[in-house]
């Protein structure tokens, strides 16, 4: 882009020449963003109706590893409550630190961890077994939390996963994951969840599109530019031959 | 006004390859969307249903060939969009000429009518 570009440039006929390209590019940076708006609004979103409960044995079976989608569903089944139980430290509900406590639900001859209920401090009292009559629970099913999360180096659990459960509970097999229970017995306080987030899967036509449409925008200024450095190349010829 | 033969000629060559690809990507692509728009199916690569199958639109399970037959011809378009800027360029065509190479690749068997002209045009020129 030397002086001679620049004049050439600068001349009316040019100007005009670069408002046409870049209503040209406009339009192509339009159809981008035309596309990339397809792209999300055609993602195909891989929802579950996770608010109608569902046989917890139609989504899982013992000793097979939770599918991600179903994390966070409602499930019913039907067992009795075991001995086992636990504490889990370092959990929090609104601003109020506290402990879950965690209690062995048999389905048939399966563990299933359930996570019964929130208190600031769980009581030894709240562990004993209520009634082993078989009984029918309702709540949400969560994958099993990371086995490393937490404080690792206490000797307090804060983490509810059935790999670790599995070495301190009695069990033919078991869950993978854990149930948390829709209503907590007195004096626990309900454990709040939250329905999952639906996933979202972009379309990736429309995301490739988009991207050629920003090159073809980019393309046309550069022609622009070309088309200048050919009409000044055009008249040092002629002002060359001229001269001869 | 003067033009660089070796420079054109190899690219008309490179725009030769470049439009017979990008034609025989539009035909395939204008099959793909016959068969979607008009027959309501898409083609499934390595599907439950065999290596290559016609299943209804948004049934396909394994490689949406479809989709492909899109995305391949988009980048396809790209290049060959290129391959015509090079030889517009070596054979320093009027402007408005760009656009008509750049048609060959979204008007089906165009590109193969425009690469024979273009062919007889370089040849001629740079004789």
């Amino acid at each position: 882009m030397n002086s001679a570009w620049w004049k050439m440039a600068r001349r009316p006929r040019w100007i005009a020449g670069l408002l046409a390209i870049l209503a040209l590019a406009g339009g192509f940076a339009f159809l981008a963003q035309w596309q990339i708006g397809r792209a999300v609004a055609e993602a195909s979103i891989e929802s579950v109706d996770s608010e109608t409960p569902v046989d917890l044995e139609t989504l899982l079976a013992p000793m097979t590893p939770q599918k991600l989608s179903d994390g966070g569903r409602r499930i019913t089944t039907t067992g009795t409550w075991g001995t086992e139980s636990a504490i889990v430290y370092g959990k929090s509900q609104g601003d109020v630190d506290g402990e879950w406590l965690l209690r062995n639900f048999r389905v048939g001859a399966s563990c299933l961890p359930v996570a019964v209920g929130f208190a600031e401090n769980v009581e030894p009292s709240d562990l004993v077994v209520i009634d082993d009559t078989p009984s029918t629970i309702s709540g949400r099913l969560v994958p099993s939390d990371d086995i490393l999360a937490g404080n690792i180096q206490s000797s307090q659990r804060e983490m509810v996963a059935a790999a670790d459960l599995i070495n301190e509970w009695t069990c033919a097999s078991m869950f993978d994951g854990y149930v948390v229970l829709d209503d907590a017995p007195a004096p626990l306080e309900t454990i709040a969840t939250k329905p999952p987030v639906p996933q979202a899967v972009l379309n990736w036509l429309n995301v490739f599109y988009a991207i050629e449409w920003i090159a073809f925008a980019l393309f046309a200024v550069y022609f622009w530019f070309r088309l200048v450095k050919d009409a000044v190349e055009r008249e040092e010829e002629i002002a060359a031959e001229a001269g001869k | 006004m003067a033009i660089d033969r070796n420079r054109a000629l190899a690219a008309e060559k490179t725009f030769r390859i470049a439009a017979y690809v990008t034609g025989g990507m539009l035909l395939l692509l204008t099959l793909e969307m016959i068969l979607k728009y008009a027959g309501a199916v898409e083609i499934e690569a390595g599907g439950p249903a065999g290596f290559l199958a016609l299943v209804p639109v948004g049934t396909v399970t394994a490689v949406n060939l479809s989709t492909w037959i899109l995305i391949v011809h988009g980048w396809l378009y790209v290049v060959y969009l290129f391959a015509c800027f090079r030889l517009w360029s070596a054979m320093r065509w009027p402007a408005m000429w760009f656009p008509l190479l750049a048609a060959g690749g979204v008007i089906p068997f165009l590109s193969f009518f425009t690469e024979g002209r273009v062919r007889r045009i370089v040849e001629e020129s740079t004789r």
